[in-house]
This record gives C-alpha cells, sequence and structure tokens, in this order.
C-alpha cells in the first residue's frame, strides 16, 4: 500500500513537470503494484503460506516490472523510444513465473502428502 | 540463509545499476553515429538582408517592412493571414527570397518563414556535429546554422533521437528502418508528400526522387485538409506546447512555422490548432517537426522566436536554407 502511494505521489509530481505529457505505464504503476501485492495474498490466505524464498521471488519480479514501467514512463515523456527495457520485463515476469510455479508445486506435494 | 541474501541483495543492486544506465544511456552518454557530408551549394551573387526590430513593443508593430524587390519571383498572391502579420526579416538572391513574419494566433507568437526556392535541393539537413545515428549528440540551432553558413534554419525531426523510421537527407538514405509514424517527403521536383511508412520502402522513396524525408509528425495538413486529432494518441498532441512545422504550398514555395509556447505572453498551441495555422497559410501539404523547447527557429544570425527554455535547447538536427 505504501509503495503503490509513493508511486502514484510520483506519478503526480512527474505530471507536474512533463508540460501535460502523460504516461500510461506512469499512470499504472501503482494499480500494478496493488494487485501483484493483494491478489498472491489472497491466495496465500486460502491455500498456505508459501517459503520466504518463494515471496522474495515474487517481489524481486514486481520490483523488475515496476523498474521498467517507470523507466518506460520516463521515456514516453521524453519523446524517446523505449530501448533495452525488454529485459526489465522478462526478468520480472520469469521470476514471477518461478515464483508461481514453486508455489503450485508446493502445493501439490503438499495435497499429495495429504 | 547468507546466500539467499546475497542473491537478493546483488539482484536490486543490479536492478538499480541498470536502471541508472538506461536513463545514462538516453539522457546522458554521448555516443557517436555515422559522420555526414552536408552538400556543398553555388555562390549566389546577389544578395539583400533587411531586417526590422519591433518598434514599440515586443510584439506591437503591425505596420509591415518594404521587402527589398526580390531577383526571384513571389509565386502569385501571399496568404491574406500574412498581411496582418509583421514582417521581421527578408532576404534574397537571385534563386532564393525568404520572409519572416511574426503573427499572434490563438493567443500565441507565431513565426512564420515564407520560403520560395527555385531548386528544391536548396533545402538542406544537418546534423549536429555532422552525425547521425549516434545518442546525445547536441549542438544549437545557431550553432548548426552557423557552421552550415545557412540563412535560416529550423530544427527539424531530431532523426537520431529514435532507432526507428526514414530518413533521407540532402538525397543520402541514413535510415531503411520503417515505424508506425507517417512520414513526409521533399522530391527533388519540390514537390511535397506524406506516407504512412509501412506503406513503402526507403528504397521506393528514393527512386521516387526523395531529397529529404523527416519522420516525426503527425501529419497536419493533406490535400488541403486538416488531418489530425488532439485525441488521437500520442496525447501530447492535444497539449498546449511550443511547435515547429513545415509546409508546402506548391514546388519551390513552403513555409516553416514556430509558435512559442509554455509561458503566459505565448500558450503554445495543440496540433489542431498548428493544422489550421498552416491552412491560414493556404498550406496544401503541412507536418509536425520536434515542439517543445526543441522549436527554434533562426534567421540571419539570430534566434527570432523564444525558446520555452528561456535559452536555445541542443538538438540533434535543423532543416537550413545556405545563404
Amino acid at each position: 500500500m505504501i509503495v503503490a502511494a509513493g508511486l502514484f505521489l510520483l506519478d503526480f509530481v512527474y505530471n507536474q513537470f512533463s508540460h501535460g505529457i502523460g504516461s500510461w505505464y506512469m499512470h499504472l504503476v501503482p494499480t500494478v503494484v496493488l494487485l501483484a501485492g493483494f491478489a498472491p495474498a489472497f491466495v496465500v490466505a486460502r491455500f498456505g503460506e508459501p517459503k520466504p524464498v518463494l515471496i522474495e521471488l515474487w517481489r524481486m519480479g514486481l520490483s523488475a516490472v515496476v523498474a521498467a514501467m517507470i523507466l518506460t514512463g520516463i521515456l514516453e515523456i521524453a519523446g524517446s523510444e523505449t530501448r533495452s527495457l525488454a529485459s526489465f520485463y522478462g526478468v520480472g515476469i520469469l521470476l514471477w513465473l518461478i515464483a508461481a510455479t514453486l508455489y503450485l508445486l508446493y502445493l501439490a506435494r503438499k495435497e499429495a502428502d495429504r | 540463509m547468507k546466500k539467499q541474501l546475497i542473491f537478493i541483495l546483488g539482484f536490486y543492486i543490479l536492478l538499480f545499476l541498470s536502471s541508472g544506465f538506461v536513463l545514462l544511456d538516453e539522457f546522458v552518454l554521448v555516443q557517436t553515429g555515422t559522420h555526414v557530408e552536408i552538400p556543398t551549394t553555388t555562390t549566389r551573387t546577389t544578395t539583400t538582408v533587411s531586417t526590422t526590430e519591433p518598434t514599440t513593443d515586443e510584439f506591437g508593430s503591425t505596420e509591415p517592412t518594404t521587402i527589398a524587390d526580390p531577383n526571384i519571383a513571389y509565386p502569385g498572391e501571399k496568404p491574406s493571414i500574412l498581411n496582418q502579420a509583421t514582417v521581421i526579416g527578408s532576404y534574397h538572391t537571385e534563386t532564393l527570397l525568404i520572409t519572416i513574419y511574426r503573427l499572434r494566433l490563438y493567443g500565441s507568437n507565431v513565426f512564420v518563414a515564407d520560403v520560395v526556392v527555385a531548386d528544391a535541393k536548396q533545402i538542406l539537413g544537418a546534423f549536429a556535429h555532422n552525425d547521425f545515428g549516434g545518442s546525445n549528440v547536441v549542438e544549437t540551432v545557431s550553432t548548426m546554422a552557423r557552421n552550415n553558413q545557412a540563412v535560416f534554419a529550423i530544427n527539424s525531426d531530431w532523426a537520431s533521437h529514435y532507432t526507428e523510421g526514414f530518413v533521407i537527407r540532402n538525397g543520402q538514405i541514413l535510415r531503411t528502418t520503417d515505424t508506425y509514424r507517417h512520414a513526409v517527403m521533399l522530391r527533388e521536383d519540390g514537390s511535397v508528400v506524406s506516407f504512412a511508412e509501412e506503406s513503402t520502402t526507403v528504397e521506393a522513396l528514393a527512386q521516387d526522387g526523395a531529397w529529404q524525408v523527416w519522420s516525426f509528425g503527425p501529419v497536419l495538413v493533406k490535400a488541403g485538409q486538416s488531418v489530425v486529432d488532439n485525441d488521437a494518441w500520442p496525447d501530447r498532441n492535444g497539449v498546449l506546447n511550443p511547435r515547429s512545422a513545415f509546409g508546402y504550398l506548391a514546388p519551390g514555395h513552403y513555409m516553416f512555422v514556430v509558435v512559442d509556447g509554455r509561458t503566459d505572453v505565448s500558450l503554445g498551441v495543440d496540433v489542431e490548432q498548428l493544422a489550421n495555422i498552416l491552412l491560414l497559410l493556404d498550406c496544401d501539404e503541412a507536418y509536425n517537426f520536434d515542439g517543445g523547447s526543441s522549436s527554434t527557429m533562426w534567421f540571419d544570425g539570430e534566434v527570432v522566436n523564444h525558446p520555452s527554455n528561456g535559452e536555445e535547447r541542443e538538438v540533434g538536427d535543423i532543416v537550413f536554407i545556405p545563404r
């Protein structure tokens, strides 16, 4: 929540100095943080707490995606084409997939152990 | 546990450094590209320059200055909107006639260069440090204009700022990759046409006699009609801003326009208003160049407009007309 609020503030402040030019990437960053924070929380509450390392992997993925979105926004507002940011998105999504897959395997193993 | 901590810490340090590098690479680090030679032009013998400083206050004078008789005939009647404008300078040779006007439209100061050339090849492009395709290779419009013995110059499409999009300068193909953008072409015969880059190839444009191809946009006017929409993507189009534009009336007859903005004196215009200005100037085709603080018009040794940063921004390229 605090991170999302901070990013919302960043978007607001950035807009004050961007001569009316905005970026949807910047606008959507707080929402992505909220979704990527709350959605897993609901899953975890329903199915059980994963290992701390999986939570950390998920956070790292989120950090990479957030950094990529902020940078995309800054470059868009500056009128540049986004270069070399595909790897940021790639790493972020890969970490999310690894965390989600390991969590599913953990749940499957837990189910099998019952 | 310690290994995990090192891995996590390493990841965040790497992410921080990578983000910093992306920003440095985009805005600070200089990387040179290809050296581009500017064609030499023949020396002309007859030259007249007349400039008029504003009389009472900065924009109070409405009395047009008498233009010295040019050696090249003005094609037809000048656009009627220019009868309300103040002439702030003129220059002519036997093959060139440039008149610089200032007028008030949309709460903004509009600077118009009415250009008549005998040969479209008199309209040239130049890059900062004669370098194309690098990053952060920039100079002011003034510096580039002086270095190329220009009499007139305006910022253009900052072609090196992008990695894609057709670029032809002075007949030389410099970039062949297309984009989603629409480009505009000035042919060697003096005609001008805009087109979707995805609809053609740069080689086909060269075959078609392309002398200059600029890739920025949007296209403002096509076949004498406004074709822009403030609500279309990107959203910067609908914002009041300083603007630069290129307009075409007939082969050899062009308008270069700069609108000041981001001040209380001059608000700036959106792209629909800019298109209307080019229509008032009787343009059949018109195209938007890089704007914002890049918008700069230079004539006979001086910047004629007021760039919004309060001083000239360093940009990547110019369109210019040599003396």
